[in-house]
């Protein structure tokens, strides 16, 4: 909408005398179209685009349609922007490869009781349920879809779980040797090492799960991560997690992430009071808590 | 999907189905409730809506039912986050839900994933209105945007 609006308004300017009625007609059909152009409501205009109002907006065909005609477009290794892994909530941390654990670790691994897995009890204590944030890398294992977004100076992804977001400075700034507090999502730096995009962080803060198991992690974790964009649809993921008080060597997970073109964020907040709800009506009863 | 035998409690007001295992695939209920459900057993009921909730974590329907006493029964089933009923297909065509799809008083048929512990709870698989149109059905459909089981 913009670019036609800067098309007509570079149109050189009519003196208004001496015009014909065509030109005239012309006029005031651009006028109009312009005029047209400003009033329609947002949700009109993205319709025209592909989009439509609502979250995650797309069927399944048009996904599948989306995906392929994306498939056919050439694509830049460096450009990581877009929506991946929408609808598959991420992926989970390589259960294969779990390190041994140091006994601080089993301690605090024992002390979580995941609603899920092997180890899934009713009732547990998962800080998922009382909408404490997810953290990282949890958020990235568990988002109902993530986004890059590049910015001068920062990259950042965007998650749907909570609507929230990570920024990985990309100005050059080292890593911080002491973060000033710990922090849920850690502190993140970012570079191009070729056409792989790595990231260091750390500074997290503990009380985060790494993964719907419930394994632990330490205050001193570090993370590297390297994205690769290896097609127009498809970027490979390598997430190596160092945590010496709670592994006894680093956690590696790999996986591939599949682009969602056209797709949108959508505003998934765990709410506390509507989680009360949740819990009062459903996941009490259903897990045997009896109520009046 | 539908294996075993159909039990019919109540004529008319009361159906029960249990169907064993043969049960093409686990709905989402990540936030600390799936444990809780008996994925290898479904049960049908038929009731009155008397709550649609729709919230995250999980939007949920509480309806009531009528037992073969004749006693009224507030059951209770828990299905997707709101952010993907929204894009809700079933049979891969679109069924797009929100808060006032079904609301108190609309005669309702669920299928669910019964509570191990008895509680008239379960994880919604199947919701169809008075007319029998299917609003929700995770049986054979949305497999590519469910959340991985984890």
């Amino acid at each position: 909408m913009m670019a036609k609006r800067g098309r007509i308004g570079g149109q050189p300017p009519s003196s208004g005398a001496g015009q014909t009625g065509m030109e005239q007609r012309t006029r005031i059909l651009v006028i109009t179209a312009v005029a047209v152009l400003l009033v329609v409501p947002p949700g009109v205009s993205a319709q025209a685009r592909g989009w439509r109002p609502g979250n995650r907006s797309l069927t399944t065909a048009e996904e599948r349609e989306a995906a392929a005609k994306a498939r056919t477009i050439p694509f830049r290794p460096r450009d990581l922007s877009g929506v991946w892994g929408l609808g598959t909530n991420g992926f989970n941390l390589d259960q294969r490869t779990v390190p041994p654990m140091t006994s601080a670790g089993k301690e605090k691994y024992d002390a979580a009781k995941p609603g899920l897995g092997p180890r899934g009890v009713p009732l547990g204590n998962d800080p998922l349920m009382i909408c404490d944030p997810l953290g990282y890398p949890r958020s990235f294992t568990y988002n109902y879809g993530m986004e890059f977004i590049e910015t001068p100076g920062r990259m950042l992804q965007f998650f749907e779980w909570g609507h929230t977001w990570r920024t990985i400075w990309t100005d050059g700034r080292p890593l911080p040797t002491d973060v000033d507090e710990p922090r849920w999502y850690g502190y993140a730096v970012g570079r191009w090492d070729g056409d792989t995009f790595v990231v260091e962080s750390t500074g997290f803060d503990e009380r985060s799960w790494l993964d719907q198991d419930g394994h632990p992690h330490s205050g001193a974790m570090r993370l590297v991560e390297r994205y690769r964009r290896t097609a127009a649809d498809a970027m490979e993921v390598t997430i190596t997690l160092t945590d010496p008080e709670t592994y006894t060597q680093p956690w590696v997970t790999k996986t591939t992430l599949r682009l969602n073109p056209l797709a949108e964020i959508g505003e998934y907040f765990c709410v506390p009071s509507d989680e009360e709800i949740f819990r009062q009506k459903m996941r009490e009863p259903a897990g045997g808590v009896a109520r009046p | 999907m539908m294996l075993a035998a159909e039990v019919t409690m109540c004529a008319g007001r009361f159906l029960l189905v249990v169907a064993l295992a043969g049960v093409a695939s686990v709905a989402s209920a990540h936030h600390g409730s799936a444990i809780s459900y008996d994925l290898s057993k479904q049960v049908t009921l038929t009731g009155v809506v008397t709550e649609w909730v729709w919230k995250n974590p999980h939007c949920f329907v509480l309806f009531e039912v009528t037992d073969e006493q004749g006693k009224a029964v507030a059951w209770g089933a828990e299905t997707h986050p709101t952010t993907f009923l929204v894009r809700n297909e079933v049979k891969g065509v679109p069924v797009p839900l929100s808060a006032t799809s079904i609301k108190p008083g609309d005669r309702v048929t669920v299928t669910l994933f019964p509570s191990r512990v008895g509680a008239p709870r379960g994880l919604l698989a199947r919701l169809a209105d008075a007319e029998g149109k299917v609003l929700l059905d995770d049986g054979e459909t949305r497999t590519n945007r469910r959340p991985a089981a984890q």
